[in-house]
């Protein structure tokens, strides 16, 4: 069976950080799949640049955050805020290239 | 506080803990270029009057002074204005004398050329140097400011601050830097505070938090029982709305949380230390400018065909291609832009929709025309929707029409455009150089 990020995480959210940038926060239910996440070394900023269409140099940076089991990406927007033609000026959904990705069994809290 | 209901339950429960100071964040930029541009409201101004009228009457009981930041909703001067207004309506209402001191963020064309010159900008989300068009351009342009521009107000003796863009850590920690806390603390307390009862769990942005400061630690929780700060949420939100969880770049240095230690002090407050404050050599702000880029229409037509929404892009793209060749007696070399997005396909994530190739049984169809007038943007739109609804395509049966039209009129003048223009760092010879204080007594 696979796992998708989105089905197995406590938060998976976006929203601006600034008009030019977009941040994700991944928030897990434990230190035990958040350990197991961070070791995968799923979240790279190769994968940031290929879920989001990026060149390395817009990732502006992947946050592990351990107090609290969480992990920050930032990236840079494709569009400004609010600009004509942007359909998102909160960026609050744009976390969807992450919800869709697949991790390990051990990331999913009660695996064992 | 310009966009929400205050709870006023909450509040008067925050108060019985006898505070110094009462702050509130009323916004910020995060909706976009408009609201700095055209100096546009975030919500309905009686809410914000009604917030207004609740925390002034209040902290002129308890006889404390209240902070209100980025007043208006963006803390452009027009805004500034209008809250003071608001705020001698609720002074003559209640009875009250009140000493306001208001701090206009707005900076000149001429204040952003001399800077310009003097080589003191320095690009932040928009690169390369202020050039004059740019700057000429741009239709509205304000300064981020620090805590020292409040702390001047309130050594002047202010019960009410109507502070302009500012910083939303700056609200808090104004009074608490004079009130001798180290900086580290003071902007960490600003930064856990500034949306209220997000930091607690439940969150909320309506719910009064309570901190208290010491001189080299501060302890938060939330105003209303049904809250509870916990470390995790605390901590947890200093990630929230920032790039970086740990350095946070404000006025004049940068805020460390790398070594911040967080304590359950009770099942519902929690204990902060270890937050250090850098301060930079030379201090600098973050300017923020709009500029009009024309007019908006929108359309929104509903497409249930499912021949139709198989072939949606080689549609569009022939609408393309005949708005090009039908438009051109119309707008001659007018520069104008369409952007079609198609709600319940990929509209919210574009070309990045993991599940693109799903095919949906109903779409909705957004057109989206920028040009240089309201006028034309509406008959781009018009035309765009005509020609759609009566386009042949392959294997159609619906003679009739291909489009479900929803709103009336069709489509609709979605007023002016703004782009972001001025997103840079200018160097300032004080922490309060482009910032106007003016005390007026009602």
């Amino acid at each position: 069976m696979t796992h998708r990020l989105g089905d197995v995480v406590k938060v998976l959210r976006s929203k601006n950080a600034g008009a030019f940038a977009v941040t994700v926060d991944i928030f897990f239910h434990d230190r035990k799949t958040y350990d197991a996440f961070k070791r995968s070394e799923i979240l790279t900023v190769d994968t940031l640049t290929r879920l989001y269409m990026l060149e390395p140099k817009d990732v502006r940076g992947i946050h592990w955050f351990d107090e609290v089991n969480a992990v920050k990406a930032t990236i840079k927007r494709r569009k400004s805020c609010g600009e004509p033609g942007d359909s998102d000026a909160l960026a609050a959904q744009q976390y969807f290239p992450l919800w869709y990705l697949e991790v390990p069994p051990e990331v999913v809290a009660g695996s064992d | 506080m310009s966009y929400s209901l205050l709870d006023v339950g909450s509040f008067q429960k925050g108060l019985q803990h006898k505070p110094d100071f009462v702050g509130v964040d009323s916004g910020g930029l995060d909706l976009g270029p408009l609201y700095l541009g055209a100096e546009r409201e975030h919500g309905p101004w009686e809410w914000y009057e009604r917030n207004l009228e609740v925390v002034i009457e209040a902290t002129r009981r308890q006889r404390i002074p209240l902070v209100i930041g980025n007043a208006g909703g963006n803390g452009t001067g027009g805004q500034v204005d209008r809250t003071l207004e608001s705020v001698r309506l609720i002074s003559a209402k209640k009875s009250l004398h009140l000493k306001v001191v208001t701090i206009h963020a707005d900076v000149s064309p001429d204040f952003l050329r001399m800077k310009t010159r003097e080589g003191k900008v320095f690009p932040l989300g928009l690169d390369g140097p202020l050039d004059e068009e740019t700057i000429s351009k741009t239709a509205k342009t304000t300064a981020m400011m620090g805590p020292e521009p409040i702390m001047e107000s309130l050594k002047m003796g202010a019960d009410v601050v109507l502070a302009g863009r500012c910083c939303d850590d700056a609200i808090f920690a104004a009074p608490l830097i004079m009130g001798g806390i180290d900086r580290g603390i003071a902007h960490h307390v600003g930064k856990v505070l500034e949306c209220a009862s997000l930091c607690a769990t439940p969150t909320s942005l309506e719910h009064t938090i309570v901190a208290t400061a010491s001189t080299n630690h501060f302890e938060v929780e939330p105003a209303s029982p049904e809250f509870e700060c916990k470390t995790a949420s605390v901590a947890a939100h200093a990630m929230y709305e920032r790039d970086n969880p740990f350095i946070q770049r404000g006025p004049g240095g940068l805020l460390d949380l790398s070594k911040t230690q967080y304590e359950q002090i009770t099942p519902r407050r929690v204990r902060v230390s270890g937050s250090r404050f850098r301060e930079d050599k030379t201090y600098r702000v973050k300017v923020e400018g709009a500029a009009l880029v024309g007019y908006r229409a929108v359309d929104l037509k509903g497409i249930r065909d499912p021949n139709t929404i198989a072939q949606m892009d080689e549609i569009l793209g022939r609408i393309r291609g005949l708005m090009a060749e039908r438009l051109l007696p119309l707008v001659g070399d007018v520069k104008y832009e369409v952007y079609f997005h198609v709600y319940g396909r990929d509209a919210v994530m574009g070309p990045l929709e993991p599940l693109r190739d799903a095919v949906p049984h109903e779409v909705a169809l957004v057109i989206e025309v920028l040009a240089p007038s309201r006028d034309l943007a509406l008959q781009i739109s018009s035309f765009l929707g005509h020609q759609l609804s009566h386009l042949p395509y392959k294997g159609r049966k619906a003679t009739a029409g291909n489009l479900a039209y929803l709103v009336d009129p069709h489509p609709f003048d979605a007023g002016p455009a703004y782009r972001f223009t001025i997103d840079h760092l200018v160097a300032l010879d004080s922490p309060v150089e482009c910032f106007r204080t003016t005390l007026t007594n009602f």
